[in-house]
């Protein structure tokens, strides 16, 4: 019943980050492709995958071995999870992590999605959606990482792109105008979010006409990258950022994509500007390598630990402090939540007499809508309407709400857009359940189960 | 006028040797209960296939609520960021959060593909 079950992997080669010419179709020098593969061996040709790939990347017909489109594909490996053959691989960084952590220099840090705490008990027998917050500290230290968790970056997420959203809502639903608010004169709503990296190479690829409404906010691992080089580095840990090896532990495997854009080397840009490192210092990447929760798990059993026999008590540092609204990143409709618990409170003055909006909640409906009334400390307490929508998995409805918005831009003033149905919590790094996703394993015969 | 007589008469027909009336009817009743029984064993699996989407949400909120009790509801009572700004001299989309926390960086990779095309 609580299986899960393995998935291949395979290591980067040098391939992996493309030849020397700036562009290679759709991926710039540098950039990690051929992150998902499917193995020709292993596919029947089932046609099962074709209906979960957001962008049609994958070219095959029943019967026949199916094969990726590099190009098309967002890396999201929603195919990958819903592979009932599990003849779907992922690039893996295990081997690399496991060497730095060998390495007596290196300062390696954990940095944990919010939705690797509800699934990573699965891979040692625990129930999906068992609750592993200090326990996964501990296995970390105890595999020798630091902890940074991501949940504090996603706070700080919220406190930039709340403030970006307030700051259009100001300019283009109020009419104010002032120096401050120059910077997103060209940024016009509906705000869309940032933080699922494979809806934005999807937006990228294939809805170019949405890059300006896109928040300039990083995601929060792209958050936590560059602050743990600077701020942490100088204020926290006393460390060199150049030793800090900084490893994102995500349930996603477009974060790996993401984290080798070449734009996102922010800290190494910072630092030399401000002279706190040699400026012969070749460039590093904020993020150096990114686990999925499998791969994290991997690590675990390659050290002999047991996260769920680890003790559940810790004391609270300050990488680790993070709020509800942190932790709901991962389920679809929370970073939306997250950011109104904010930005209400920026806007009226007041908290949210209740936090939870239930009604941006879920994982079954394609498209959620709400409107959530504003009073306006600034404005006497006059009410905005504030009307939001959350896009539940982007293999059915980016042409859904690229189609309402072309019929009126105005309907929405904050869209929330997750590739993986239900959120980060499904995402294409999660332990791949048997009874869940792979669902044809209890069919089949013993024999034939991998 | 007498009312018109009718007489009916019915007789099973002899089936062949292979099945009778009464054995189709127990053969009929087996398979359609195996059909019943193994469609519901599938229609069961299907719907199970997305209960651990739901139980693993359970569980942030499960955390969510944890922290709340803490007083940590919204991202603005996170006292570490606070520090963050603190400590680099900055505010949310100051000068430095604008160079570490944001990105100018989206590129159109649909004219990228075009770039990569050739008449050859």
């Amino acid at each position: 019943m609580s299986e899960v079950s393995k998935v291949r992997t395979f290591p980067p080669s040098k391939e992996s980050w493309g030849g020397d010419a700036a562009f290679d179709g759709t991926h710039r020098k540098g950039e990690l492709r051929g992150i998902i593969k499917i193995n020709q061996d292993n596919c029947v040709g089932c046609d099962t995958c074709t209906a979960f790939c957001p962008t049609e990347a994958i070219k095959g017909t029943l019967g026949v071995a199916h094969a990726i489109s590099t190009n098309q594909c967002v890396a999201c490996g929603q195919c990958l999870v819903n592979c009932p053959f599990g003849a779907i691989e992922q690039m893996s960084f295990v081997d690399i992590v496991m060497e730095k952590l060998a390495d007596p220099k290196a300062f390696v840090v954990a940095h944990p999605s919010p939705a690797v705490r509800v699934s990573i008990a699965e891979e040692f027998g625990g129930k999906p959606g068992d609750l592993t917050v200090n326990r996964l500290y501990n296995a970390f230290e105890k595999a020798g990482f630091h902890n940074y968790d991501v949940n504090f970056a996603a706070d700080q997420t919220i406190l930039e792109e709340g403030t970006e959203f307030i700051k259009k809502v100001r300019y283009w639903v109020l009419g104010e105008r002032g120096e401050d608010l120059e910077h997103v004169a060209h940024h016009p709503l509906p705000h869309f979010t940032s933080c699922c990296p494979a809806w934005v190479k999807n937006a990228e690829t294939f809805h170019p006409e949405l890059i300006p409404h896109i928040s300039g906010a990083k995601s929060p691992i792209q958050m936590g990258g560059p602050l743990a080089k600077t701020w942490a580095a100088e204020f926290v840990w006393k460390k060199d950022p150049r030793d800090i090896y900084m490893v994102s532990v995500t349930p996603c495997t477009a974060k790996i994509f993401e984290a080798s854009r070449p734009e996102f080397n922010s800290a190494y840009e910072y630092l030399k500007e401000n002279n706190k490192i040699p400026q012969d210092t070749p460039s590093f990447q904020d993020i150096d390598a990114v686990l999925t929760a499998r791969d994290a798990a991997e690590i675990f059993r390659r050290k002999g630990i047991n996260p769920l026999t680890l003790p559940d008590e810790r004391e609270m540092e300050t990488m680790n402090v993070y709020t509800g609204a942190a932790t709901i990143f991962g389920a679809s409709g929370g970073v939306m939540e997250a950011a109104l618990r904010t930005a209400y409170f920026i806007l009226s003055g007041t908290e949210l007499s209740n936090p939870d909006i239930t009604l941006v909640r879920g994982y079954e409906q394609d498209i959620v809508e709400a409107t959530i009334p504003v009073p306006l400390k600034a404005l006497n307490g006059k009410v905005i309407n504030v009307k939001v929508a959350v896009v539940n998995g982007a293999s059915r409805n980016i042409k859904e709400i690229v189609k309402r918005l072309t019929d009126d831009k105005n309907q929405y003033h904050f869209v929330e857009v997750m590739n993986c149905p239900g959120g980060c919590v499904n995402g294409g790094g999660q332990p791949v359940r048997t009874m869940g996703t792979s669902w044809l394993h209890p069919l089949l015969p013993l024999p034939l189960r991998a | 006028m007498e009312a018109k007589k009718e007489n009916y008469f019915y007789a099973e027909k002899p089936v062949g040797q292979l099945l009778s009336r009464r054995d189709f009817l127990k053969a009929a009743g087996v398979s359609v209960s195996a059909i019943a029984i193994s469609g519901y064993v599938v229609t069961d699996i299907v719907q199970k296939r997305k209960s651990y989407i739901a139980l693993r949400q359970q569980g942030l909120y499960k955390d969510d609520k944890r922290l709340q009790k803490a007083n940590l509801t919204g991202s603005h009572q996170n006292a570490s960021c606070l520090k963050v700004y603190q400590d680099m001299g900055t505010k949310p989309m100051g000068e430095v959060a604008e160079q570490l926390l944001h990105t100018k960086t989206y590129v159109d990779r649909s004219n990228l593909l075009m770039q990569g095309a050739h008449h050859g």
